[in-house]
């Protein structure tokens, strides 16, 4: 009895989900527990292990979309029952997800041996190839053995610079070239998609931070007392839901013909990973103390660095905070890219000492720049502006936000 | 038209595979004029583009004991075995100026083995559904190509005197049931590498029709 591979439900609203790689080649012996497929939803990539030791039968190919409950895959105990489910003509075979978790315990008598033979993953023989490595001279750390990825770029970062001659590409020599692929792929597609489809202005200028260093500092100073650590972040993620409250058409979306402006306010705060940026969501944020909020972003911000985000965490945001003083502080703007389907995102760079004027004097000011973008098919200047004011004022005079 | 010749001695598969994208890309160029690699590998498994890894039937433990180094390529075909007595020819050619006939080609190196074999007595023959030269249904040369842009690399591996036990430790071009032999085999003598090099190189004349020029001036390994 074959085991299946299914597409997860991993979130709410995940209804499908894309195939990104097979880890393992139609055929190849698979282990019990190794990672079997890389499969992508809502920008989170996902990994889905064997669930029992057998004959890989791929019944999805990579790069296709694939709805939830639907069977991608089957593990066949034995070589006989691959070369069975191979000659079957192709299904469809869904399940409820949750069923396929049961699976028969291991086969009784001889387990189908693995082969002596050296195995190989596809994306390791293909980078093997492009780079001429020896194989005989790899050590391979999957499963049985097997040569994957990470041992042939173990390889390649500790071969010596051997001159190889680069390919050439319209007269520019290629220094690597990489399948725009996963997280990658569904950034470009994004952003690409969002400056095509709507109006995007942006509106710059800076706030002077005096008043906010001096509370966060009695934040700091209270932490035992307050539970938790407060940042910048974590103020304006608060101050922003506030004043989100107060001009709710920031708050919503352009959808078809339709302005939606929405009853939640979700406000999300972008990460950089190593491999591109995601957006976790702080749901209902107008909702909550900068005790909780601080709490979530944090949460949220560890899940991400680890991988760990679920499809839940990064959908239903409302509007975007993206901190660009995170690489490195100085008086630095940037027409940020809106996160569809919002109509609005804000950028906060670093906060650096500048010689400001104050009543008619030179003084020195710790200054933070803002970037505000939003969507001119639905947010007009005077808006975007009186938005930013009212923003400003909180975080300039943080004790208005008492009443 | 003019064919230039290159006797680059015992090279690994790696510099050599280097040394002929260079070529290729100066041949694509016109930089250069059509070019013959001719070398011996080191011990070496290279699997092709439509090679299965099933194939090498030993592990790597017993390649790095036989010092055999394993390489996947880019070159059509299944498993072959390289090693030092087994003569190798890496034609650079354009066939731009061939009339673009891949399957003229393949037909054309064959035929050059076939009658660099009949100059020592031995008959050998093509299996028309695999590229490759035969004797008695043991394979004695084996063919694979890459193509890019209609200018060839890869090419020949002709058994003179390599050690066969190596040629157990895969099944060559994907075959469980054949095996290969060589012209030492063949013959229960030992023929000099020179020897084989050079007939190779007179039927390569006639059959493609170039006036050959030897040369020593190249280097395997320096790249720009």
């Amino acid at each position: 009895m074959a085991a299946y591979i299914t597409i997860p439900k991993l979130g709410q609203v995940t209804t499908e989900a894309t195939l990104v790689e097979w880890k393992a080649k139609e055929g190849d012996w698979v282990e019990k527990g190794s990672v079997v497929l890389k499969i992508e939803t809502e920008k989170i990539e996902w990994d889905i292990e064997a669930e029992a030791s057998g004959f890989l039968h791929i019944l999805v190919e990579e790069d296709s979309k694939a709805p939830v409950g639907r069977v991608v895959g089957l593990i066949a105990e034995t070589k006989e029952e691959l070369e069975t489910l191979k000659k079957e003509p192709p299904r469809q075979i869904f399940t409820t997800v949750g069923e396929a978790e049961k699976m028969p315990a291991e086969v009784s008598g001889a387990e189908p041996k693995p082969r002596e033979h050296i195995r190989i993953s596809p994306v390791a023989r293909k980078t093997a190839e492009e780079h001429m490595i020896d194989i005989t001279k790899i050590v391979g750390t999957g499963p049985g053995g097997r040569i994957v990825m990470e041992d042939i770029e173990k390889a390649l970062a500790t071969k010596e610079k051997a001159e190889v001659p680069s390919e050439v590409y319209q007269g520019k020599r290629v220094k690597a070239s990489i399948p725009l692929k996963g997280m990658r792929r569904v950034i470009a597609e994004h952003m690409h998609r969002s400056l095509a489809e709507s109006a995007q202005v942006t509106t710059m200028g800076e706030i002077d931070m005096t008043e906010l260093i001096n509370l966060r500092k009695g934040l700091l100073a209270r932490e035992d007392v307050i539970g938790t650590r407060i940042t910048y972040t974590d103020i304006f993620v608060f101050i922003v839901a506030k004043v989100l409250k107060e001009k709710p058409m920031v708050n919503s979306s352009l959808l078809g013909n339709e302005i939606k402006i929405w009853e939640d306010i979700n406000i999300g705060v972008a990460v950089a990973l190593e491999e591109g940026l995601i957006v976790p969501v702080i749901k209902n944020a107008d909702q909550k103390s900068i005790v909780e909020i601080s709490k979530s972003v944090r949460t949220l911000t560890e899940k991400a660095r680890k991988g760990k985000l679920l499809p839940d965490d990064v959908t239903g945001g409302t509007f975007t905070i993206t901190n660009l003083g995170a690489a490195g502080a100085g008086w630095r703007f940037e027409t940020a890219i809106i996160n569809q389907p919002e109509v609005a995102i804000l950028g906060t760079g670093g906060i650096a000492d500048r010689a400001v004027v104050r009543d008619g004097q030179i003084v020195i000011r710790p200054i933070m720049t803002y970037s505000l973008t939003y969507d001119h098919r639905v947010i007009d200047g005077a808006l975007a502006v009186q938005f930013m004011t009212r923003v400003i004022e909180l975080l300039e005079t943080p004790g208005l936000v008492l009443p | 038209m003019l064919c230039v010749v290159y006797w680059l001695g015992l090279v690994g598969y790696k510099e050599a595979y280097h040394l002929q994208r260079k070529l290729l890309r100066q041949r694509f160029d016109g930089e250069i004029k059509d070019t013959i690699l001719l070398l011996e590998h080191l011990p070496t498994i290279t699997i092709g583009k439509s090679g299965k890894l099933e194939n090498v039937l030993v592990s790597q433990a017993q390649l790095a004991e036989e010092g055999i180094s394993l390489f996947f390529t880019d070159r059509g075909g299944d498993v072959t075995y390289h090693g030092p007595g087994q003569l190798v020819a890496y034609p650079i050619i354009d066939l731009r100026q061939r009339g673009r006939d891949i399957h003229q080609y393949v037909h054309d190196l064959e035929e050059v083995v076939i009658r660099t074999l009949s100059s020592f007595s031995i008959g050998a023959d093509r299996d028309d559904s695999h590229a490759g030269v035969w004797v008695k249904g043991e394979e004695i040369a084996a063919i694979g190509l890459s193509i890019k842009r209609w200018i060839t690399m890869h090419g020949i591996a002709l058994n003179v005197n390599p050690k066969l036990e190596h040629f157990s430790f895969i099944n060559p071009c994907g075959f469980s049931n054949r095996r290969a032999t060589s012209i030492s085999k063949l013959l229960s003598q030992n023929v000099p590498m020179e020897e084989v090099m050079h007939r190779l190189i007179v039927h390569f004349s006639d059959v493609f029709n170039v006036h050959i020029e030897w040369d020593s001036g190249i280097l395997v390994g320096s790249c720009p």
